[in-house]
């Protein structure tokens, strides 16, 4: 039987610096800058708009460790990520809400509920994995719904405490558009560094040889539900920190951050972004939010657009936009030089 | 005892239902190793057509063959382009096309159907209820289980006892061999996509007299099918039957039992099945070593 | 007994039946400490199934095996791995798209016990490519490093293959037809590659090739519908007449 997870997101684990002209520093300065436009020209809504894409980046990124690495397509992602949204909302009206406390309560239950995961899931791979991780999703969506004195049921939480930062000095409050973005920003890079280096430590090589070959794995001493279980610890822990910072964006945090759909959401950003290349998960989650926020003011049909960028995705650039884009250019460029 | 009786009924007409949904499903990943999340949208296409046909006053029971083909027919565009390109891909490429054009498909049906609720009117012939035990019990629920078993049965008979289920299995395994004794492959796959959407559509069709049609439906009765298929192994037909018995009572009595937490139990038996039995109920015995 | 007395490997009474086929019969083995063991027999004879039932891959219905004196008929196969029980398939099972040097420091990396490091994690990485680029210069197949597997020629794949065992450094390997498809030259080419890399290492080996076998292995053991027929010097074995017959008029003794 053909595996659910191979044919996308071969991944070069060697940093891109290695591969094109640019010089680290260089493109450092580069990326500092690009991330510093927005506080110049964009207004509070749109720099909340940004960290929303930013975090929920985060989690499409934790996502891609599973998928682009272990070939683990799992529609229960959103346990992690909306299970810690849910968690910090909740802790934030007893404990207060310090941005420090809410992403240590996220982390925590973002890896407890990957460890629930994972011992459910732990045996099973390929369609199996998918359903089983869906119908995980399915329970702990249906928890969260009906328990209302807790979540809220179907209203979900709103109104918290103002997020805050405690430095030596002084307390600042997160509450406006640009110290979100900038919240979301170190979180986004935080994360991406660490996926980074989980995907080039010999862990993240071991994730990708259980994608490869099962088999080979045990015979070489691997035990793979250890490698599985890690990797779900990892992403876990990722998608829970992006979760702690959610629900102070918007103000908001209902039963659809568990639902299998938001799930759903986070393959499609993942897929149209690239799977296996960790940058793809930002690309993606801007793309279709940005169409789910400006589409949707001018038609009803934007899930319509977001379903055709994704089926196009999937046919003409199955690696993602990006090295779809590239490759096209490539090619455009080669005929140049040659004619 | 009658209270029994009657809920077990109930839970073999909503078997019934998800059987012949997971057997459209299964057809093609059973014969054509192709993942098909465009399933539910074939259910919700013929759940319209049943609705709307239903209304109209003409003949009551032409609504199943008409529904059968308008969703064979969107069956046969479909394995057109862009199905055909991805029958070599692997099961996560077909996965994602298909939930993408269902994505699609959600929407458009969304624009011309509208998003409100429409029920369906039971036709005179099977409206009102029998007693069974004393209990009464629709007529229109008979219908589906026996109208099920007997489409199911046909289904069984044609794949498993017939050359022609032969001829399809052999073209997944080997499709150059079969070609050499001048077969059209392309031909029987294009033959199984339209069966299996046809059955999606009929499903619908006879579904939307106890669940109506609205949009979202086709995600709903995905999902249940697609747990339904895995659950039973991945195409087994013996499997689909047994899995599709095991959650339409699952969902049935716990709703009966336990009505709070009844999806909650419901899903924890499908879980419980798949963490003991991580291949589904009749795994496929392929040598890994 | 004492640990040290104690064959390398013991397989004692082991069969299998896969539903109604009767896979293997009641098959015992040793293989002494630094032996060569060979095992021959017709294609479906069990010898693959042997090894996996060795390996961990498959329990077996009846019988035990004992890795230097420990029971370790029912541990994980990753157990017995780190025991230093390593086996190659008989379908090449190297990582097609990752870089030769990085199929064996999978491997080196797995035996140092690294092998699921994250953080701070950059030693284990450098010292495991130092480990394999080691290997593969003593196998002449340094400037191969940086390709990735699938690029290789066949017989260059097959090395690579035992080299990945070997990078385990393992205390008994089985290795599963490993000079299939390869050539003559090529096939002791890849023998000498064992013999000369693995050190205090008990092996066995499976191969069609009798000439192989009978040049390079202390005994021989022939498998014949699961059941073994005869386990004996390469002399005794090609004069052993069901052993003739079991290869079907393919005399043993020209093959020497
Ligand atoms: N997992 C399995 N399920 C069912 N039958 C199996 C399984 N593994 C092996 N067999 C059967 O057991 C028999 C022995 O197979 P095995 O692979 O051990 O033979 P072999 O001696 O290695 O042959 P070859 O020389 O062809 O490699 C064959 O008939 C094979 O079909
Ligand atoms: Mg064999």
């Amino acid at each position: 039987m053909s595996s659910i997870a191979d044919g996308t997101g071969r991944v070069e684990a060697r940093p891109a610096s290695e591969r094109r002209s640019l010089p680290m520093t260089a493109k450092v300065a580069l990326l500092a800058l690009a991330a510093a436009i927005p506080l110049l020209f964009a207004g509070d809504y749109q720099l909340r708009f940004l960290a929303e894409i930013l975090i929920i980046g985060t989690a499409v990124l934790s996502l891609d460790l599973l998928v682009g690495f272990g070939g683990l397509v799992s529609l229960g992602h959103a346990v992690f990520f909306g299970g810690a949204a849910y968690a910090a909302a909740i802790a934030a009206q007893t404990l207060g809400a310090d941005v420090v406390v809410m992403l240590a309560v996220g982390i925590a239950t973002g890896m407890a509920s990957a460890l629930l995961m994972g011992v459910v899931v732990m045996r099973t791979i390929a369609l199996f994995f998918l359903i089983l991780s869906l119908i995980v999703g399915q329970i702990v969506w249906e928890v969260v719904f009906h328990w209302r004195e807790v979540t809220g049921g179907a209203d979900g939480l709103r109104g918290f405490p103002v997020l805050t930062l405690h430095t030596g000095f002084a307390t600042i409050p997160l509450n406006n558009g640009v110290a979100l973005y900038l919240a979301a920003l170190v979180l986004a890079l935080a994360a991406y560094l660490a996926a980074r280096s989980f995907v080039t430590a010999p862990i993240g090589r071991a994730l990708l040889g259980t994608r490869e070959r099962q088999l080979r794995m045990s015979a070489l001493g691997y035990s793979i539900p250890r490698i599985r279980l890690m990797a779900l610890l990892a992403s876990g822990a990722i998608a829970g920190a992006a979760g702690a910072l959610y629900p102070f964006v918007n103000q908001y945090v209902g039963p659809n951050a568990v639902h299998w759909t938001m799930s759903a959401m986070m393959i499609i950003m993942l897929v149209i972004g690239g799977v296996g290349s960790l940058y793809g998960a930002f690309i993606g989650s801007a793309i279709y939010l940005g169409i789910q926020t400006y589409v949707s003011s001018y038609t009803d049909r934007w899930q319509l657009v977001v379903g055709l960028v994704f089926v196009l995705t999937v046919m003409i650039m199955p690696k993602g936009v990006v090295a779809g884009l590239k490759a096209a250019f490539g090619r455009r460029k080669d005929a140049e030089g040659r004619s | 005892m009658g209270f029994y009786a009657v809920q077990s009924l109930n839970a073999l007409s909503f078997s019934m239902l998800l059987l012949l949904t997971g057997l459209g499903l299964s057809v093609v990943l059973n014969l054509m190793n192709f993942v098909n999340l465009t399933h539910g949208s074939f259910f919700l296409l013929g759940a319209y057509v049943g609705v709307y046909w239903l209304a109209s006053g003409a003949p009551w029971w032409l609504a199943f063959p008409v529904a059968f083909v308008a969703a064979g027919l969107a069956g046969f565009l479909l394995e057109r382009f862009p199905f055909r390109q991805f029958y070599a891909r692997t099961h996560l490429m077909q996965v994602l096309l298909t939930y993408g054009l269902s994505v699609i498909f959600a929407d458009l049906m969304r624009w011309g159907f509208g998003a409100q609720i429409l029920s369906a009117e039971i036709p005179e012939a099977l409206r009102g209820v029998v007693f069974i035990m004393d209990m009464p019990f629709p007529i229109y629920r008979l219908f589906i289980i026996g109208f099920g078993a007997a489409l199911a049965f046909a289904l069984w008979f044609v794949i498993d006892r017939t050359i022609w289920g032969a001829v399809v299995r052999a073209c997944v395994t080997d499709r150059g061999f079969v070609e050499t004794l001048g077969l059209d492959t392309r031909r029987i796959f294009t033959a199984v996509l339209v069966i299996s959407a046809g059955l999606g559509g009929i499903s619908g069709a006879l579904g939307a007299g106890i669940l109506s049609a609205y949009p979202g439906l086709d995600e709903e009765v995905l999902i249940l099918a697609l747990i339904v298929v895995v659950a039973g192994g991945l195409g087994t037909f013996r499997g689909t039957v047994l899995s599709a018995l095991l959650l339409g009572f699952a969902m049935t009595f716990s709703k009966v039992w336990v009505p709070e937490f009844s999806n909650v139990v419901a899903l924890a038996v499908m879980a419980a099945l798949l963490v003991a039995l991580p291949e589904g109920l009749v795994a496929r015995k392929v040598r890994q070593v | 007994m004492s640990a040290n007395a104690a064959p390398a490997l013991a397989i004692e009474g082991v069969a299998k039946s896969f539903g109604g086929l009767k896979v293997l019969s009641d098959v015992s083995v040793t293989l002494g400490q630094g032996e060569c063991l060979g095992l021959i027999g017709p294609n479906g004879a069990g010898k693959t199934t042997l090894f996996n039932i060795v390996t961990g891959f498959l329990i077996p219905d009846q019988g035990r095996v004992a890795l230097a004196g420990e029971d370790i008929t029912r541990a994980k196969p990753d157990v017995r791995v780190r025991a230093g029980l390593v086996r190659t398939f008989q379908k090449s099972m190297a990582f097609p798209e990752l870089s030769v040097r990085e199929n064996l420091a999978l491997a080196a990396r797995s035996r140092s016990g690294e092998g699921y490091g994250w953080f701070g994690s950059r030693k284990a990485v450098v010292a495991a490519d130092e480990a394999a680029d080691e290997l593969l210069t003593r196998a002449q197949l340094r400037e191969r490093a940086e390709l990735p597997v699938a690029g290789l020629s066949y017989g260059e794949q097959r090395i690579v293959d035992v080299l990945v065992s070997l990078a385990m450094r393992p205390r008994v390997l089985l290795l599963d037809e490993p000079t299939a498809g390869l050539s003559r030259a090529e096939g002791e080419h890849l023998i000498e590659v064992v013999r000369t890399l693995g050190e205090d290492l008990s092996t066995i080996l499976i191969a069609h090739d009798l000439d192989i076998v009978f040049g390079v292995c202390d005994r021989v053991a022939v498998l014949d519908l699961g059941r073994l027929i005869a386990c004996d010097t390469p002399d005794a074995i090609k004069a052993h007449e069901g052993a003739q017959a079991a290869y079907l008029g393919a005399s043993l003794g020209e093959a020497a």
